[in-house]
């Protein structure tokens, strides 16, 4: 396998409170034939929540970002859904808005970058459905998942709205489910494998999330799901952390493990628990 | 109708006039948005489709100072399900906007936003681990429960956050297109 050059926009997320996500992409990135180039000079892409308060410098910063990777000559690679979905946003304003775009490059042009619209912005899902494909990564399997049953949980900002991210169908994807078969394991089909976790607003309207994180946890459990697994960051940080507040209002804990995508890979490669940070959940994993 | 409006049909026009909101007007009040919004389902009384008719009957003093403009966890449900195509969760962030601009800050949600501007023009990254105090302040007491669980894991990053390289260039570019 010839490797694949990007440049490595974790999030936020991943470089502060869901490290594990970053430790696990950087120890899978070699075995899958990526080659991670993180840039210390890009900026959060602002989530969609700067873009409320400013939203032409919201365009500007993402743009700068964009225009970092262009120079370098690479395609993106995230880890988090928000940022996939605020860049290809981000993106389709760019095209869309010419002038706006122009009055950009113009400043950009002071710091010898400038934004074309050539860098393909991708999720590391997307990578792995698209480019890797399910035959590699069913060669890299050490430690098939035999007998495991796995709810995929793909998040809001990988499927909607089709009209930017285009992917898959968003009412009806399978990417994850594609995967999962591919590492030995077994997907668990349920409704809310498309629903919303309530990332967005934990701290503005914490009971709203934690009955949105019931809901979507408890699909999966009455469905026999043994983990679940997310290619978002703030989804998974979002299950795994509001699962007790959602455990209140249960005569039974749900006690489902929430693995970031990276991490299951990880996994089944047999790497071991620590390099996967699989100590770092608050609903213990089995290892 | 108010002194800082900047069109004839009020907070309509406002949000009419944004690239965000320039839909507003096709709204057929038909309810689908609020059909399909888990949120709505989780918080009695949540409805984009009440927020989207306040917005078109110009109820702006109400409706700007609210909580509930805040409640929408973005999760594109109502783009995907709406009937016009008008991207509702787009009119929401329109009205956002228009609030902040109006001057209504004093709300965990507008805190919560603005901390993204503040954060993003001192270090070029959000500050995660201070966020929280940012948005709910002195009610940040009822998250120490969940706190001490994420400390226990590791989960609370340190308050100090690394400033990208070009941060000169950012503050340019956030003077220059700021409004």
């Amino acid at each position: 396998m010839s490797p694949s050059r990007f440049a490595y926009y974790p999030g936020c997320a991943a470089e502060a409170t869901v490290k594990e996500a970053d430790r696990a992409m950087r120890a899978i990135a070699p075995l899958l034939g990526l080659e991670l180039h993180p840039f210390e000079s890009m900026t959060c892409c602002g989530a969609g929540v700067l873009h409320e308060e400013q939203p032409d410098v919201s365009l500007a910063l993402n743009a700068r970002n964009l225009a970092i990777a262009e120079r370098a000559g690479l395609d993106l690679l995230t880890l988090c859904n928000t940022c996939l979905l605020t860049m290809l946003k981000a993106q389709h304003e760019l095209r869309s808005n010419p002038q706006l775009a122009g009055r950009i490059n113009e400043s950009l042009a002071r710091f010898d970058l400038r934004y074309e619209g050539r860098v393909k912005v991708r999720h590391l899902l997307w990578v792995l459905a698209e480019d890797v494909g399910p035959e590699a990564i069913r060669a890299l399997v050490k430690k098939p998942l035999a007998g495991l049953r796995i709810a995929p949980f793909y998040g809001c900002h990988i499927l909607r709205p089709e009209e930017v991210l285009g992917f898959e169908d968003g009412r009806d994807p399978n990417s994850m489910e594609r995967i999962i078969e591919a590492l030995g394991a077994e997907p668990v089909r349920y409704d809310a494998r498309t629903e919303c976790c309530g990332f967005h607003v934990m701290l503005v309207n914490a009971p709203a999330t934690t009955t949105m994180v019931g809901h979507c946890l408890e699909g999966a459990v009455d469905k026999r799901a043994d983990v679940m697994v997310t290619p978002c960051t703030l989804c998974q940080l979002t299950l795994d952390s509001y699962q007790y507040r959602a455990d209140k209002t249960r005569t039974q804990p749900l006690k489902l493990p929430v693995l970031h995508l990276p991490q299951l890979l990880g996994m089944a490669f047999g790497l071991d628990g620590k390099t996967l940070g699989l100590n770092r959940h608050l609903v213990a994993v089995a290892q | 109708m108010g002194g800082t409006a900047r069109h004839d049909r009020g907070l309509a026009g406002d949000v009419a006039a944004t690239p965000d909101g320039k839909d507003l007007d096709h709204c057929i009040q038909c309810g689908m948005c609020t059909a399909t919004c888990p949120v709505a389902e989780a918080v009695p009384g949540f409805s984009p489709r009440q927020i989207v008719a306040r917005t078109i009957l110009d109820l702006a003093d109400e409706l700007l100072a609210s909580d509930e403009i805040w409640y929408c966890a973005r999760c594109q449900q109502c783009v995907a399900s709406c009937r016009k195509n008008i991207r509702p969760a787009d009119i929401i962030t329109a009205i956002r906007t228009e609030a902040l601009r109006r001057g209504n800050r004093d709300t965990a949600g507008a805190r919560h936003t603005m901390a993204f501007l503040s954060d993003l023009g001192g270090k070029g990254k959000l500050n995660e681990a201070l966020l929280t105090f940012r948005t709910l302040r002195w009610s940040t007491f009822k998250m120490i429960p969940y706190a001490m669980r994420m400390l226990a894991r590791g989960k609370i990053p340190p308050p100090i956050v690394k400033e990208i390289e070009g941060m000169d260039e950012v503050q340019a570019l956030i003077e220059e297109f700021r409004k």
